[in-house]
């Protein structure tokens, strides 16, 4: 577990100094700090994609994707299908194992803490519709609680041990209650203001510069930006539609991922100091993936 | 011997009682989280980062510099191409068509022919020390300006695009 020990002071004070001679002056530099923004539309959720890469009309739903599965392989077009293919195929992948490893746990768990099952579920067990509905604000918590965040909360409260976000028994429980919503549209509350307020500090963080690069998410995954370019073999896909099929059993990696892990990665490659899960920073960033994917139907199992 | 004997027989009751009050056993073990843990990412803190509290954050991105190129050009083409299509330093084949590059990418203009584009060295070297001081709304890395090449390194890419004809 790192701390924040990591900073040498004279590192520390050059970037203090060097915070003092330009931070007031250059925090308000819109055109050095941000990469200019596409205005993104809360209220359109997953429809803005038509503005953004226009490749909705090919993933929208099963059917779509069953009338575009000829472009699978075509190393120019197969990007437009942003990779949702791959979860609605009928093979069995490694992650659907982790669905039968969460059942399990949550029923040997249940036994003796039948309150861990209640509090996952909000007072059911009937978890069905349940991950649809995430993030959300609690109001007796005061915070706006990711799936995960909630996976850890319960866990905490109620079987008094640790499972931090971004661990992998936490993703399982995660994907198996994910799994509960499958075929149903994300259904985020946008008329919360708490909810509002972390998708407006998300989206200005998607704008953000940040790292060795210099780079933004928006960089990368914005009309202004590369996104639908080629970068060699693969083609920058829209941030649209994501949230829907995180986590997902990532074959490059060999393990289930979540979304948060998945900026981590994002991270490492521009170069800029990557953040643990559950870190304000990449909650509100889930809370905007999960806006942009508002009435993108939820795959149940995924796989990239 | 037998203070020793009486504390190991207290300890192993205090453990086992322990084990006792245990609520839940065998949690797989969280694999994930060694991968947090990672020191060769403590380097990124040297430049601006996403945080609300860590004080990478606070660091302001770097201003725009119009870098002279001082002296002779000195760039060596030969390594330059090295340098150009290393995926650890210019990775330039990410963006940019170029002669004997497979598979480029689409992101920035054709380079294969920029050596007739007819400008000079001073003004290619400025581009790659700081593309924002052409185009600040430019996705190009901060090749220079940020450290991500050496000096040396952005001449011997100078030499190299100048050659392609």
């Amino acid at each position: 577990m790192k701390t924040k020990n990591m900073y040498s002071p004279a590192r520390l004070l050059a970037g203090l100094s060097m915070a003092a001679a330009l931070g007031m002056a250059v925090a308000a530099d819109e055109s050095l700090e941000y990469f200019p923004r596409t205005p993104i539309d809360p209220a359109k959720g997953v429809e803005g994609d038509m503005e953004w890469s226009g490749t909705l009309p090919f993933w929208r739903d099963d059917q779509a994707l069953a009338a575009n599965a000829k472009l699978i392989g075509d190393h120019h077009e197969e990007w437009k299908l942003n990779m949702k293919f791959i979860d609605h195929q009928d093979d069995m992948h490694p992650g659907t194992l982790d669905i039968d490893i969460a059942e399990k746990l949550l029923k040997d768990w249940g036994k003796k803490h039948p309150k861990f099952l209640t509090c996952l579920g909000e007072g059911k067990t009937d978890y069905t519709g349940l991950a649809a509905t995430y993030p959300k604000y609690d109001a007796n918590l005061g915070k706006v609680m990711t799936l995960e965040g909630r996976v850890q909360q319960c866990a905490q409260d109620e079987l008094f041990i640790n499972l931090p976000q971004g661990s992998l028994t936490n993703i399982r429980i995660t994907y198996y209650l994910k799994s509960k919503s499958a075929g149903m549209p994300v259904k985020v509350d946008i008329s919360s203001k708490p909810i509002m307020e972390a998708f407006k500090r998300g989206e200005d963080l998607f704008f953000k510069r940040a790292g060795q690069f210099g780079f933004s998410c928006a960089s990368c995954h914005a009309p202004n930006g590369l996104l639908g370019k080629k970068l060699r073999g693969q083609t920058l896909t829209t941030p649209f539609g994501d949230y829907a099929s995180y986590p997902a059993y990532l074959s490059g990696r060999g393990e289930l991922t979540s979304l948060q892990q998945r900026f981590r990665i994002c991270h490492v490659q521009m170069r800029t100091a990557p953040l643990r899960p559950g870190d304000p920073v990449y909650q509100d960033l889930e809370v905007l993936y999960a806006v942009m994917s508002n009435g993108a139907p939820i795959p149940g199992t995924s796989m990239r | 011997m037998k203070e020793i004997l009486v504390t190991f027989a207290l300890g192993a009751g205090i453990a086992v009682g322990l084990a006792g009050c245990e609520t839940v056993k065998s949690v797989p073990p969280n694999h994930s989280l060694v991968w947090f843990a990672d020191p060769q990412f403590d380097s990124f803190s040297k430049w601006t980062c996403m945080s609300y509290s860590a004080d990478c954050a606070k660091i302001p991105m770097p201003a725009i510099v119009k870098k002279e190129l001082a002296g002779p050009l000195n760039g060596d083409a030969a390594r330059g191409k090295a340098v150009f299509t290393d995926r650890g330093k210019g990775n330039c084949l990410a963006c940019h068509k170029m002669q004997d590059g497979t598979q480029p990418g689409e992101g920035g203009p054709d380079l294969s022919q920029y050596g007739t584009w007819g400008r000079a060295d001073g003004e290619v070297y400025a581009l790659l020390y700081d593309i924002r001081s052409r185009n600040p709304a430019s996705p190009m890395p901060l090749f220079g300006v940020n450290g991500i090449l050496t000096e040396q390194e952005i001449r011997d890419i100078v030499a190299f695009l100048q050659s392609a004809k």
